[in-house]
C-alpha cells in the first residue's frame, strides 16, 4: 500500500507561505480544491466502500463519503470550512488538542515536531485542534507559526471533535484508524503527573506507543490514560 | 591572610583558586604585587564598613516549634449564595492577579469573570492541591511577609463556587480591580541597567544562563534597593542577582556571543553584596533593605545576573533589567549570608529517605532576617531551624514539598531573634526512588554532592544581622574556619572513596596548602595532575605556593605549564612576568605582561608593570 504523504506536502506548502510566514497550506486540505483530484477520492472511497461506520457531525458531500472515515467539518486558520479527516491514504489520524496559553502545550511544541517528522513520512496525518473559542484564527495564525507546528491546524469551538474524541484537557491526543475507529485518547507520554508535577525525564511515551501498534497493524495496548493538561473552556 | 569570607559570601562555587593567588600575591611583600592585593581585598572593605549603630535589636520571644494553629475548617455557605463579584473577585485579585495579569508570570490573566469561569475546574483543582499559589514554606513554621497562602475557607469557597455552577453575581459587589505600577514596584528608579539579550532555544532542558554588565557610576553609592525586571517573566524561573568588582566574570561573558555564560558555577569573585540575599523569582515583591543596611556599590563594579530559564516550547529572548535605589546615608551595619551546606550528600539508588544534617553554632548573637533553602531534583523535605542554648527550638522554614523551580528566600515577618550559641541546623531529606517524579536519574543511581545538575545539593541560607562590625568579623572569622574544615572533611571523604578523583585531591591539596600542611598538600595536587594531566588549575595552585615560598624556577615551570594548557590565562602570563622580573630579565617580563593584556585588556596590574617597565622605573 502507497502511503500519500499528507504532511511532507502541508509541510511544502508552509514553506511556500507568504512574506509574513503565515501558513497558506490548508488550500490543499479543502474540499475540492486542485490537489485532490476527484478519481483519486473516489477511488479510494469506492475501496472502502463495504466496511466501517459513518458518523455524521455535519452535512456531508456526497463526493467525501467514505464509510469508514467520518466527516467533521472545521474552519482552519485561514477561515474555510474543511472536513477534518479529508486526506488520501491515510494510515491513521492523530488530532492534538491544544490552545495557545496553556504552558504544557507549549512545551510539548517539540515533540509534536519530533513525532510529526517521525511518524508523517510513514502515513500517519497529524492536525492541531484548538478547542476553546477564545483561541480566534488570527490568535491561532500567531501560535502555529510561533511553535513551527509542521501540520495543519483546525478550529472546534463547538467541541465536534471534542466530542467526537472524548477529549478534556489540552494537550490531549486521539488517533483514529480508518476502518477501526477512534483507537487512543489521552496524554502524549507521563511527563506530567499532576498540574505543577513534572517528570525531569520522561519515562512513557504513550502517543508514540499507540502509532507504532497502529503502524503495526495491532490495536494500541492501551487505549485510554488520563491526560494532565490545562482544562477545554465549556461550551457558553 | 586568607579570607575565606569572599568564598563564603557566594552561591555554590568553587573554593578559590582566586583567594589562593590573593595569598600568593599578598604573602609577596614585593612592591609590585601590592596593587593586585586591590580587587579581592574590596571583599573586605566591603565587609568591614559596618559602622557602630545597631538595628532592630528588639528581642522577641521565640515561637515555638510547629506552633501552627488549629486546623482549619471550611464552613460551608448556603446553597447558590456564592458568586464571582461578592465572593471569588476578592480572593483572585489578592492572591492570583499579581501573576496573572498581562505581562507577568503566569501563562493567562485571571483578572475578569469570563477568565475566570473558563478555567474554573483547573482553577479548583489547583489551590486544592496547593499548586497555587506558588509557595513552598510550610505554614506555622516561621512567619514570612508577603506570605501566598490561600485559606481553607477560600478554598472552600472557590470549589463551592465552581461546583454550583458559577455564578457571576452583581457587578457592583466587585472590589475595584487591583492597579499596579507600570514599570518598576518602588517607583522611579535611580539607575537602570540593562542586560544584553539572550535568545533561549525552543528545546531542551531548562538553562543557567548568566548576564554581566557594567553598572555605570561615577562615584561611590549606597544601594538601599534594587528590582529585578526579567524582561520575559513567563520564562525567567528565578534569578540571583550579584556583584562582581574585578573584570572576571566580564571576560567570562565576554569569550560568548551575546556576552554572558551557562552554568550554575560563577567567578570566584562575584557575590551577593553586604550579605543580603537578592533573590528573584516569579510574583516577589521588591523590598528596601531596613535602614542603615544599604550595601556599597563602587565605581566599576560589573552586575551579574544568574537566571534559571524554562524553555517554552518556542524560541525565546531574555532582555531582563536591574533598578538601582540609591540613599546618601552610608550604613551603619551590615548583614552576614551564612549558608549551611550538605557536603556529605551520598545517596544510594532506590533510597526514599534519606536524611542528612548540618550544624553551624552561632559565636555571636545574631537576628536572621530572611532564609532560603536549595537542593535539586531528589530534595523533598527541607527544613531549617535553632536551638537556643537553652535547648529550646526555634523553627526557622520547613518546605515539605520541595520543588526546584520555585526555589526562593523568604523574609521573616520580623527579625528571629538567636543569642549567642545558637545552633543552626539544616536537616533535609532525599528521595531517590523512582517514586520521586523529579529524580532525573530512572533507573535511580548512587548521588552525592556536586554542582551540576545530575548531582544533588543541600543548602540552607541566612541573611543574619551582628550587633555590630566587631560581631561581624567575629562571625565572619568563626565561619571561615567552620567552612574550611567541613569542605577539607568533604573532600578527603571524596579522595578517601574514589583516590581516582582528580577535582577532590586537587580541592583538598589547595585547602591543606591554605593550612600550611605544605607535604601533604603537595602531594595530593601532585596527584590529581597524574589523574588528570590537561587540567591547569593545580598548576596555578603549585606555581602561586612556590612563588609565594620564593622558588622561582618551580614557580616559573608550573606556571609555564599553566599557560601550555591554557593559553588564556592571563593571571599565570602576569605571574610568569613577575618572576622575570625578579630575576632581572625584563624583556622577557614585557612580553608577557603584554601577552597579558592582550588577553585582558583591563588587567591593571599588567598595565602597571608595563608602563613602569617602559618608564624605566623597576629595578630589581
Ligand atoms: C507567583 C505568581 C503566581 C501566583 C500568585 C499565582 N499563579 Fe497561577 N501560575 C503561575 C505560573 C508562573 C503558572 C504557569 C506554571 C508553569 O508554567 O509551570 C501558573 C499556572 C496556573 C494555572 C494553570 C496550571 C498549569 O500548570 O497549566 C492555574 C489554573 C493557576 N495558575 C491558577 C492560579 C490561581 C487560582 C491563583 C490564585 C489563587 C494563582 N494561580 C496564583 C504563577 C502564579
Amino acid at each position: 500500500m502507497r502511503f500519500h504523504r499528507f504532511d511532507k506536502r502541508l509541510s511544502l506548502r508552509r514553506k511556500q507561505s507568504d512574506k509574513n510566514g503565515r501558513y497558506q497550506g490548508t488550500h490543499a486540505f479543502s474540499g475540492g480544491s486542485g490537489t485532490w483530484t476527484a478519481i483519486a477520492w473516489k477511488r479510494i472511497a469506492v475501496g472502502f466502500a463495504a466496511i466501517g461506520v459513518v458518523l455524521l457531525a455535519s452535512t456531508i458531500a456526497k463526493a467525501e463519503v467514505r464509510p469508514d472515515i467520518p466527516v467533521i467539518r472545521l474552519e482552519d486558520i485561514s477561515g474555510q470550512v474543511v472536513n477534518a479527516f479529508r486526506s488520501e491514504e491515510t494510515k491513521a489520524f492523530v488530532f492534538l488538542f491544544v490552545s495557545v496559553d496553556c504552558p504544557i502545550c507549549n512545551a510539548y511544541a517539540p515533540e509534536f515536531r519530533k513525532l510529526d517528522g517521525e511518524f508523517g513520512p510513514a502515513g500517519i496525518a497529524f492536525r492541531a485542534v484548538y478547542p476553546n473559542r477564545e483561541d480566534t484564527a488570527q490568535v491561532i495564525r500567531k501560535h502555529v507559526e510561533d511553535f513551527e507546528y509542521p501540520f495543519p491546524a483546525l478550529r472546534d469551538p463547538k467541541h465536534l471533535m471534542c466530542r467526537a474524541a472524548g477529549v478534556r484537557v489540552t494537550p490531549e491526543a486521539a488517533i483514529f484508524v480508518p476502518g477501526q475507529g477512534w483507537v487512543y485518547r489521552g496524554r502524549i507520554d507521563n511527563r506530567y503527573a499532576e498540574l505543577g508535577d513534572e517528570r525531569t525525564v520522561t519515562t512513557q511515551f504513550d502517543l508514540r506507543m499507540a502509532l507504532q501498534d497502529v503502524l503495526e497493524g495491532r490495536k494500541p495496548a492501551t487505549s485510554k490514560n488520563r491526560a494532565i493538561g490545562c482544562s477545554i473552556s465549556p461550551l457558553p | 591572610m586568607f579570607d575565606f569570607t569572599a568564598a563564603m559570601s557566594q552561591r555554590r562555587k568553587k573554593p578559590s583558586k582566586k583567594a589562593l593567588r590573593q595569598q600568593v600575591r599578598t604573602a609577596r611583600n614585593s612592591p609590585f604585587n601590592k596593587r593586585r592585593q586591590g580587587y579581592a581585598l574590596a571583599m573586605m572593605i566591603l565587609l568591614a564598613i559596618g559602622g557602630s549603630g545597631t538595628w532592630i535589636w528588639r528581642k522577641r520571644h521565640p515561637q515555638n516549634e510547629g506552633s501552627a494553629s488549629a486546623p482549619e475548617v471550611y464552613h460551608r455557605r448556603p446553597r447558590g449564595s456564592l458568586t464571582y463579584y461578592h465572593d471569588i473577585a476578592p480572593i483572585l485579585f489578592a492572591q492570583c492577579s499579581n501573576c496573572h495579569r498581562p505581562g507577568q508570570s503566569a501563562p493567562f490573566s485571571l483578572l475578569t469573570y469570563d477568565e475566570t469561569k473558563r478555567r474554573a475546574l483547573e482553577i479548583v483543582k489547583v489551590t486544592q492541591s496547593r499548586y497555587m499559589p506558588p509557595w513552598l514554606p510550610a505554614p506555622g513554621y516561621g512567619e514570612f511577609t508577603n506570605e501566598r497562602r490561600l485559606t481553607e475557607e477560600e478554598i472552600g469557597i472557590l470549589e463551592q463556587w465552581v461546583h454550583e455552577g458559577t455564578e457571576e453575581g452583581i457587578r457592583s459587589d466587585s472590589p475595584p480591580a487591583p492597579v499596579w505600577n507600570s514599570d518598576w514596584q518602588l517607583g522611579k528608579p535611580d539607575l537602570v541597567v540593562e542586560l544584553p539579550t539572550y535568545t533561549l532555544a525552543s528545546t531542551g532542558r531548562d538553562v543557567y544562563w548568566n548576564f554581566v554588565a557594567p553598572i555605570p557610576t561615577d562615584k561611590l553609592r549606597f544601594v538601599r534597593a534594587v528590582e529585578f525586571n526579567p524582561g520575559n517573566p513567563k520564562i525567567v524561573h528565578h534569578a540571583f542577582i550579584q556583584v562582581d568588582e574585578t573584570s572576571r566574570s566580564r571576560l567570562l561573558a565576554a569569550r560568548n556571543t551575546p556576552p554572558g555564560f551557562p552554568g550554575m558555577e560563577l567567578s570566584e569573585t562575584a557575590h551577593m553584596p553586604g550579605g543580603q540575599l537578592l533573590g528573584w523569582q516569579p510574583g516577589k515583591l521588591a523590598s528596601t533593605a531596613p535602614e542603615g543596611l544599604a550595601w556599597p556599590l563602587k565605581v566599576g563594579t560589573d552586575l551579574v545576573l544568574q537566571t534559571h530559564l524554562n524553555p517554552s516550547g518556542k524560541p525565546e529572548k531574555i532582555l531582563p533589567s536591574v533598578a538601582f535605589y540609591f540613599t546618601d546615608r552610608p550604613p551603619t551595619n551590615q548583614s552576614f549570608r551564612l549558608k549551611l551546606t550538605a557536603l556529605r550528600l551520598d545517596i544510594p539508588p532506590d533510597e526514599a529517605n534519606y536524611n542528612v544534617t548540618e550544624s553551624y553554632t552561632l559565636p555571636v548573637d545574631a537576628a536572621v532576617l530572611r532564609s532560603g533553602a536549595h537542593a535539586h531534583y531528589l530534595g523533598r523535605d527541607l527544613k531549617g531551624y535553632a536551638t537556643l542554648p537553652n535547648g529550646e527550638r526555634v523553627p526557622l522554614l520547613w518546605i515539605k514539598n520541595w520543588d526546584f523551580k520555585w526555589q526562593g528566600d523568604y523574609q521573616y515577618s520580623k527579625p528571629v531573634w538567636l543569642p549567642k550559641g545558637s545552633k543552626l541546623t539544616l536537616d533535609f531529606t532525599y528521595d531517590n526512588s523512582t517514586n520521586n517524579i523529579r529524580n532525573p536519574h530512572q533507573p535511580p543511581e548512587r548521588i552525592r554532592f556536586g554542582l551540576e545538575s545530575r548531582d544533588e545539593m543541600g543548602e540552607l541560607y541566612f541573611q543574619l544581622l551582628p550587633r555590630d562590625s566587631q560581631n561581624y568579623r567575629v562571625l565572619a572569622n568563626d565561619f571561615a574556619r567552620y567552612f574550611v574544615k567541613t569542605s577539607r572533611d568533604f573532600f578527603a571523604f571524596r579522595v578517601k572513596i574514589n583516590p581516582a578523583d582528580a577535582e577532590a585531591h586537587k580541592r583538598l591539596g589547595r585547602i591543606l596548602l591554605s593550612e600550611g600542611a605544605v607535604p601533604e598538600a603537595i602531594a595530593h595536587i601532585r596527584e590529581s595532575i597524574r589523574l588528570d594531566p590537561m587540567a591547569d588549575e593545580p598548576h596555578y595552585d603549585l606555581g602561586g605556593f612556590y612563588l609565594q615560598e620564593g622558588k622561582l624556577a618551580e614557580a616559573q615551570r608550573e606556571f609555564s605549564d599553566v599557560v601550555r594548557l591554557n593559553p588564556y590565562d592571563f593571571e599565570a602570563f602576569g605571574s610568569l612576568g613577575i618572576i622575570s622580573l625578579e630575576v632581572g630579565r625584563n624583556s622577557d617580563a614585557r612580553m608577557y605582561f603584554e601577552r597579558a593584556l592582550q588577553i585582558n585588556p583591563e588587567d591593571h596590574l599588567a598595565r602597571g608593570y608595563l608602563n613602569a617597565l617602559k618608564a624605566g622605573a623597576v629595578k630589581r
